[in-house]
């Protein structure tokens, strides 16, 4: 339970963070908690209580308590594309404050109609 | 059959000709001439047949085409004019952009409206009408710049029309499982009156916004008056004719007589409000033609008035009333596309519409002069014009039925025609000739053609009105009325017989008399416009121009009631939505922050919806 | 006030939230799938590790898909950074400390090395082609971190991540031709616990991990803000 509670509370954080800060690389520091969130929420769902990881490392595991292999390989890959996605972002920050000169979006103004 | 082959040629003859453009602009002038030709001696052949044609299963509505009087009469009509519209092209249209566009939207525009009469079920009717909606859009949109606007004009009020026709198609589907418009008429009576009045209101707001009567005529004077001019003859002399078609198919095919005399809100008549609101269309927009300037934009004006004249002749629901309001509408279609071809002829020559800068062009330009008067005669309804006829099987319905007050309102818009009639013609070609067009040449044969055809036109149809008049007779008999006694001379009856020949005796003693008068008095004298007081110094020619300003006393007192309040208010509408819209998109303020916010807030308020319904 | 508001919707949606996940079992079973993934997985795939098995097996396809995002973030990502104008920076980085230096070079190899073990026993324990790729990347972020003047050849590594993709799809495509169906394992399985052995899970793996690799690593050093002034001069 305490890992839902954890994993929206990340989210919850990300999106206060969005919400409120105007600074780029703050709210790009808030998806990811978002991402993470997601991620440990994912995780936490496939958990079993005394479960083992889903891999017969040694003989004698039983099967039927291992945990959810499936939001696990779900989020291994999700991992590396937030990573490659954050970068995306951050390319793009790094564009806006190359042009504008500052990373506020209150001051980014003539993108605005 | 015919019908098929008829219509395939209309649709693919306008894609051919686009075609042929592409290779070279002589056949493709040659091919639009034949095509347009070719449908006209189909159509001619076609007369006084009834045919009936299923040309297609569209999944489980049978799509047909059905000819009858009614559709052959609007067809000739239709094919007639964009032959001569054609004719006219060739000359008034040399050497602008995009010709093959042009020429292919014309021939779609004559392609469909003829599909349109021709189409014996509501599905095809209003697929056609469509078509037609669309590709007068793009012609009225040629010239570009303020033609833009106008267009944009027109499409809209034509979807708001042809989105309330389609409402009642689907009505009418969802009441009789059926497209077919004879299976409708049969089983009309089933229904109930208010199905009937709904049927009525909403069928009229579609028909209403084509054929311009007065609330919903807004679009027209713009688009007229921005359209290519040979394509105003046919905007005018046709195609506002299609809404007057649908109100016939809608008055006396689909709902039949005694239905539409029955229909009333409150114990008010629908058809005579009808009327009405074809008188106001009469008067008002009569009145407000005088006052304008631009040559066209009289002639729009004009054309809504005439539309009301033929509003109020097909309503009346009385035997000669109908024959005078269809009568009208052909020689409507004769005149107004004369005038607005004697108007182009010289636009064209001396590039301006203008009316105040214009004048004295009469011994410059005879041939189009002579048109030109023939029409203006035949608008304002001299005896031995065709207007004459029209005019006077209205009036004589009108006051058949004892309607005084319409009639009395048709009588000061005569007046009325009277004034714009003269003005046109005075201001273009009397008067001093202006100093720039001293060079003006004649106007080419092209030109000419189609102006001494449809002269000739006004005055046999005004001295035989018989030829056109047996037709109609046929037609209203066709749609449910009683017959009139027709002979070449026009009609025979015991309230009061119409004899051209009367008319022409008297017509001559009354000229002879004028012609005496004048030759017994004093000649008048001709003064060179710069042999004046002035002393020769310079004088601005506009300035001197005694043609500006012409009603100036009449347009003192009536115009503050000539206010357009009808295109005001659509106007007015048009600005409440652009800047509520303009509101709307300030939602979209281009902060971050503030779509999370709304994300999370419309979360939130589904999540307090949710909670809230539970607890109750 | 903004702050108000924020925090008012939010308290609103964690309440949703937690009536929400109130009604969510923890720490129970809950996909019929996943039992049968851990159930038959072995005998299915011959991978030890499930979530490999899913991964490149029973979602193999699912998994090309998600290469290829990868691929076009990158992509997108240097697309973006590419037009940027370069700076003149005069004043060179400061030179890394002794100890980062010395140590980072020391580690340097053992990283490399570690990374392709994750990836290549992907099939038998923890870890995989993503794993392995992005402690690969780590370990050239290691290198950037002592040379950061030292420029290692972009092309190369785009080269490398392209060879990887398409062998991936190959693989996908020769189990078309083998097999019956895309990406399917037309290699023998061997025996459950062996290096080699699942087949194709491996292979597919090792290209997996140095694809990843060498994408992030292009990140990573399209990020350190080299300029390519000071490579031509």
């Amino acid at each position: 339970m305490v890992y839902y509670i954890g994993a929206f509370g990340l989210i919850i954080i990300g999106l206060y963070v969005l919400m409120v800060k105007r600074n780029l690389i703050k709210m790009i520091i808030g998806i990811s908690l978002i991402n993470t969130g997601l991620n440990l929420f994912l995780i936490s769902v496939g958990f079993i209580k005394l479960g083992t990881a889903p891999i017969f490392s040694k003989p004698g595991l039983n099967p039927k308590i291992m945990v959810d292999p499936l939001p696990q390989a779900m989020v291994l890959t999700a991992i590396v594309i937030s990573v490659a996605t954050l970068a995306m972002a951050l390319a793009l920050a790094i564009r806006l404050y190359e042009h504008h000169g500052t990373l506020d979006m209150g001051k980014i103004k003539d993108q605005k109609w | 059959m015919i019908i098929n082959i008829l219509l395939i040629i209309a649709f693919g003859g306008a894609f051919l000709v686009y075609l042929a453009g592409k290779i070279s602009g002589k056949l493709r002038n040659i091919l639009s001439i034949i095509i347009s030709l070719v449908i006209l001696t189909l159509i001619v052949m076609l007369q006084g047949k009834e045919i009936e044609v299923n040309y297609f299963h569209f999944f489980n509505f049978p799509l047909m085409f059905r000819i009858n009087v009614l559709s052959w009469f609007f067809a000739l009509l239709i094919s007639f004019l964009t032959t001569l519209s054609l004719i006219f092209s060739l000359n008034y249209m040399k050497g602008k952009e995009n010709l093959d566009f042009y020429y292919l939207m014309l021939l779609l525009v004559n392609a469909s409206m003829l599909a349109i009469v021709l189409s014996g079920d509501l599905l095809s009717f209003y697929i056609f009408w469509e078509t037609m909606s669309w590709s007068t859009f793009l012609l009225i949109s040629y010239n570009k710049g303020k033609a833009i606007n106008a267009a944009l004009k027109y499409i809209i009020m034509s979807i708001a029309g042809s989105l309330a026709m389609l409402l009642a198609i689907i009505l009418i589907y969802i009441k009789f499982q059926s497209f077919d418009i004879l299976f409708i008429s049969t089983h009309i009576n089933m229904s109930s009156q208010n199905f009937a009045i709904l049927i009525f209101l909403l069928l009229s707001i579609g028909f209403g916004v084509k054929s311009a009567i007065v609330p919903l005529h807004a679009w027209l004077p713009d688009a007229h008056a921005e359209a290519p001019s040979p394509f105003s003859a046919i905007l005018s002399g046709i195609l506002i004719k299609m809404g007057i078609y649908g109100f016939l198919l809608l008055f006396y095919v689909i709902l039949g007589l005694k239905i539409l005399l029955s229909l009333n809100i409150w114990g008010i008549k629908l058809n005579y409000i009808f009327a009405l609101l074809g008188a106001i269309s009469v008067l008002v927009p009569s009145m407000i033609a005088i006052f304008q300037t631009d040559a066209k934009r009289v002639l729009a004006w004009s054309s809504i008035g005439q539309i009301g004249y033929i509003a109020i002749g097909i309503t009346i629901g009385s035997s000669i009333g109908t024959a005078g309001g269809l009568f009208h509408l052909f020689s409507h279609t004769i005149f107004k596309a004369l005038l607005f071809f004697s108007i182009a002829a010289v636009e064209y020559r001396t590039g301006t519409r203008d009316l105040n800068k214009l004048g004295g062009l009469m011994k410059k330009m005879p041939i189009v002069f002579i048109g030109c008067l023939i029409s203006v005669l035949g608008l304002i309804g001299i005896p031995l014009t065709n207007g004459f006829v029209s005019k006077w099987l209205i009036y004589k319905a009108l006051f058949l039925n004892q309607n005084y007050f319409l009639l009395f309102i048709a009588l000061i818009s005569t007046w009325a025609a009277i004034l714009y009639g003269f003005k046109i013609l005075h201001h273009i070609f009397l008067g001093q000739l202006s100093q720039e067009h001293i060079k003006v040449k004649k106007a080419p044969l092209g030109m000419q053609i189609p102006i001494m055809i449809l002269s000739f036109l006004v005055l046999l149809f005004g001295i035989f009105p018989g030829l056109a008049l047996k037709t109609i007779n046929k037609l209203i008999v066709n749609i449910g009325f009683k017959s009139l006694s027709v002979n070449l001379f026009g009609i025979v009856s015991e309230t009061g017989p119409l004899n051209i020949i009367n008319i022409f005796a008297g017509l001559m003693a009354i000229l002879l008399l004028i012609i005496i008068v004048f030759k017994l008095g004093k000649k008048k004298t001709n003064i060179k416009q710069d042999d004046n007081y002035a002393a020769g110094s310079y004088i601005p020619i506009d300035k001197y121009h005694f043609t500006s300003n012409f009603y100036a006393p009449l347009f003192g007192i009536i115009k503050p009631l000539l206010i357009d309040h009808i295109d005001n208010f659509y106007l007015w509408v048009a600005n409440r939505i652009r800047s509520l819209s303009d509101k709307v998109r300030k939602i979209y303020c281009g902060n971050v922050n503030v779509y999370v916010i709304y994300i999370i807030g419309f979360a939130a308020l589904l999540i307090i919806l949710k909670i809230g319904l539970k607890l109750w | 006030m903004k702050k108000i508001i924020a925090i008012l919707f939010l308290l609103v949606l964690s309440y949703g939230i937690y009536l929400s996940i109130n009604s969510i079992p923890f720490g129970v079973s809950k996909t019929k799938v996943g039992n049968y993934y851990n159930l038959n997985g072995v005998k299915d795939t011959g991978a030890n590790n499930i979530v490999t098995a899913v991964v490149l097996n029973y979602r193999g396809f699912d998994t090309l898909g998600e290469v290829t995002v990868l691929f076009l973030a990158v992509l997108g990502f240097s697309t973006i950074l590419f037009t940027m104008k370069k700076k003149k920076s005069d004043n060179m980085p400061t030179p890394p400390s002794l100890i980062l230096s010395i140590g980072c070079k020391f580690l340097f190899p053992f990283v490399l090395l570690f990374g392709i073990y994750i990836f290549i026993h992907g099939h038998l324990s923890p870890g995989g082609g993503f794993q392995g790729g992005a402690v690969i990347a780590s370990a050239f972020l290691l290198f950037y971190l002592v040379k950061p003047s030292e420029k290692s050849s972009k092309k190369s590594f785009q080269l490398i991540e392209s060879l990887s993709g398409m062998a991936f799809i190959v693989i996908g495509i020769l189990g078309l031709v083998f097999g019956n169906y895309f990406l399917s394992n037309f290699l023998p399985k061997g025996i459950a616990g062996k290096l080699i052995s699942a087949g194709i899970i491996p292979l597919i793996y090792i290209f997996i991990g140095i694809k990843v690799g060498s994408e992030l690593t292009g990140i990573i050093d399209r990020l350190m803000g080299k300029n390519n002034e000071k490579q031509v001069k």
